[in-house]
């Protein structure tokens, strides 16, 4: 570049041609003292402003005529002008710090609402909302219980788990500081904005999901679609996410990590789908079937098999027990101390043949870890599936009608966070296993143990109670899809459950 | 610091020594007054907002530069495409700049005051109508009855004045 000074003094006049802007621009990334040079003019450039301003408090008209006389005009005077100024933006400042640190109740406008719940409980600038109150205005949320599904107007809706915060900005911008946020966004609401404290992530139609942790730290998985995440600082070059990418941004650095798609993390959708899996299961009489997923009735869960609900127990749960399941939801168990279980009291139990399907996803292989049984304060019942103590391989055991202990183990141990469909089958001749799909073993068994001979009751799911009415034997990872028949299934009927989702 | 009083006068402190650097490097990026008003409101927004988020161990100045240019590169955004725009590799350069240099300014700041009683009559009714009246070069040369080309020379010669009497004065101060 020629001459500098003349282009940047263009620019910092604001005449300067889309050439020479480029021109200038080559220039300041030549070289660090070319930007340094810039830096100074420009803080003279602005520092002209200031100076200007301060003499123009006493009359504009009057410092253009009176300036050639007095040069010297700018002294004391001056000097307390500028001084009001910059109190004037420290005011302004002060304002805004006072504004933010109050969060006082504000009205805000309507810009969303909120269209399913399940036990959602929403604070609103520090006040519960109502049950029945569905308007979300702009303005702080807490979400302190369950989750929400909110829609906006441009058909974008996001379910967001507890515990989280946030800021409904717009119908256009969600400002999110902590939690977990999945969005779905149709063609109308193309660039929607989840804003966390270390990014931006702007949408461009699609599917993905925003968790912001403890330490401010944000992820950000595409399902589909695409996303662009501005970064709030430092690096500058946007991240652009396409389907199953994901980036996790640290709030210290923040700088991009690519890291694997989670599909396993994040609830998409309290609706369980319509899918040939549950037809399939209901096909085949189910006295219980518990599809698992986020019950939108306080904790009941729902049984479509049968007239006997399952009460969800999770107490000691901080956020809602749900995960993506094999088919929709699955619950999601904790393993020993914190976990939810469900539990169903009185369902009809087996008067001979029983079966027991389901699809689990072990975190660990927690000690004796349960998937269902009928067992409590030490009475046996008629069936416990779940660990064979800390072998990380299933067991089936039954009681049959004989009152012997009949048991089987899988020769495998289960792999770790990877769905499994399991399968128990006593058809009064034989008691069999079967894991995805295959027998893995059987041994000769009678029939089920008569009801009349068992004194428990309850059908326990994910948990179970064998210790005075204490809770042990905890499941750690999802159970999804549980199903218990009174009659024997077929080789061909697993194998139709298996495959239905397999496929 | 949990006292809401201290927090204040802290952040006003702080604030107050930072905001002529995070000002001039804002109307370095965005000539058009009115955008860097904006985007100065947003950034003093911000700061009062994430002071909690402020290691008090580091030096503040740095810490407001980044807020800063974070929302000049919002704002950049936001702009229509095609827009006469510097790059963001040259705001950051800039940025760099003006962070490296923020124990400098304050010094430069009170050098500018000392140079501008010394500038001509001449030079100074064209700093006072540029920069007070926020005329472009054209329209003061329809005040003055000159050229655009004219002005825009003047300007020029009298800010590399300034710089000069400026660098003189730091040099002196250095020595001194």
């Amino acid at each position: 570049m020629e001459n500098p000074d003349k282009n940047i003094d263009a620019w910092l006049d604001g005449v300067l041609e889309k050439e020479g802007c480029h021109e200038l621009n080559g220039w300041i990334v030549a070289s660090p003292e070319n930007a340094e040079y810039f830096a100074e003019r420009s803080h003279i450039h602005s520092s002209l402003f200031d100076w200007a301003k301060a003499i123009g408090s006493c009359g504009v008209d009057d410092v253009v005529e009176s300036v050639e006389y007095s040069v010297a005009s700018n002294s004391p005077k001056i000097r307390g002008k500028a001084k009001a100024i910059a109190a004037a933006v420290v005011a302004a400042l002060l304002a805004v710090f006072l504004l933010n640190s109050d969060p006082a109740p504000v009205p805000g406008n309507p810009v969303a609402e909120l269209i399913e719940s399940s036990g959602a409980k929403l604070v609103y600038h520090g006040q519960a909302m109502a049950a029945e109150e569905k308007v979300i205005l702009s303005g702080n949320y807490q979400l302190v219980e369950g989750i929400a599904s909110i829609e906006f107007e441009t058909g974008v809706t996001l379910l967001i788990e507890a515990p989280a915060e946030f800021r409904m900005a717009s119908s256009e911008l969600v400002e999110l500081s902590s939690g977990r946020v999945s969005a779905h966004v149709p063609p109308e609401g193309i660039g929607f904005t989840i804003k966390t404290p270390s990014a931006e992530v702007v949408d461009y139609g699609t599917d993905f999901a925003v968790e912001v942790g403890k330490d401010r730290s944000s992820e950000v998985h595409v399902f589909e679609g695409e996303v662009k995440v501005q970064l709030r600082e430092g690096e500058t070059d946007p991240v652009r996410l396409l389907t199953n990418d994901a980036t996790r941004i640290e709030y210290e650095t923040d700088v991009p990590l690519g890291i694997p798609v989670d599909n396993d993390r994040f609830l998409r959708s309290l609706d369980e789908p319509a899918m040939e899996y549950s037809r399939i299961i209901r096909e085949m009489n189910p006295v219980v079937y518990f599809r698992m997923g986020i019950p939108k009735e306080g904790k009941v869960m729902k049984n479509l098999g049968g007239p006997i609900d399952g009460q969800l127990m999770d107490g000691a749960c901080k956020r809602p027990p749900f995960a993506p399941g094999r088919v929709g939801s699955s619950v999601k168990f904790e393993g020993p101390g914190v976990s939810p279980h469900v539990v169903a009291y009185n369902y009809p139990k087996a008067e001979g043949p029983i079966s027991v399907s389901a699809w689990v996803r072990a975190g660990s292989w927690s000690r004796r870890g349960c998937i269902a049984a009928n067992e409590n304060k030490n009475v046996l019942g008629q069936f416990r599936l779940g660990f064979d103590r800390d072998s990380g391989r299933i067991k089936v055991r039954v009681r049959d009608d004989e009152n012997r202990e009949v048991q089987l183990i899988d020769p495998e141990v289960l792999p770790l966070k990877e769905w499994q469909h399991i399968v128990f089958v006593a058809d009064g001749e034989t008691l069999r296993l079967f894991r995805n799909g295959q027998e893995v073993a059987s041994a000769e068994c009678g029939l089920i143990s008569n009801p009349r001979n068992t004194s428990a009751d309850q059908l326990f799911v994910g948990a179970q109670d064998n210790r005075d009415g204490k809770m042990t034997h905890f499941w750690h990872g999802r159970i999804d899809e549980i199903a218990l028949f009174n009659h024997p299934l077929t080789d061909a009927d697993i194998m139709k459950q298996y495959q239905s989702v397999s496929q | 610091m949990s006292d809401p009083n201290d927090k204040l006068t802290q952040i006003t402190l702080l604030w107050t020594n930072a905001q002529p650097s995070v000002v001039a490097f804002i109307r370095s990026i965005t000539p058009q007054l009115a955008d860097a008003e904006d985007i100065l409101q947003e950034t003093a927004r911000q700061v009062a907002t994430r002071f909690d988020d402020y290691d008090q161990s580091r030096p503040f100045v740095p810490w407001a530069m980044g807020i800063a240019k974070y929302k000049v590169l919002e704002w950049r955004r936001k702009q229509a495409r095609g827009g006469v725009l510097l790059e963001e590799d040259a705001i950051d350069a800039i940025n760099f700049s003006y962070t490296e240099r923020a124990e400098d300014w304050p010094e430069v700041g009170r050098a500018i005051d000392l140079c501008l009683k010394k500038a001509s009559p001449a030079a100074e009714k064209l700093l006072v109508l540029r920069y007070l009246e926020n005329l472009k070069p054209a329209e003061i040369a329809r005040r003055l009855d000159s050229s655009a080309n004219s002005v825009s020379v003047r300007l020029t010669r009298a800010r590399t004045a300034l710089r000069e009497c400026i660098r003189r004065r730091l040099k002196e101060a250095e020595i001194g």
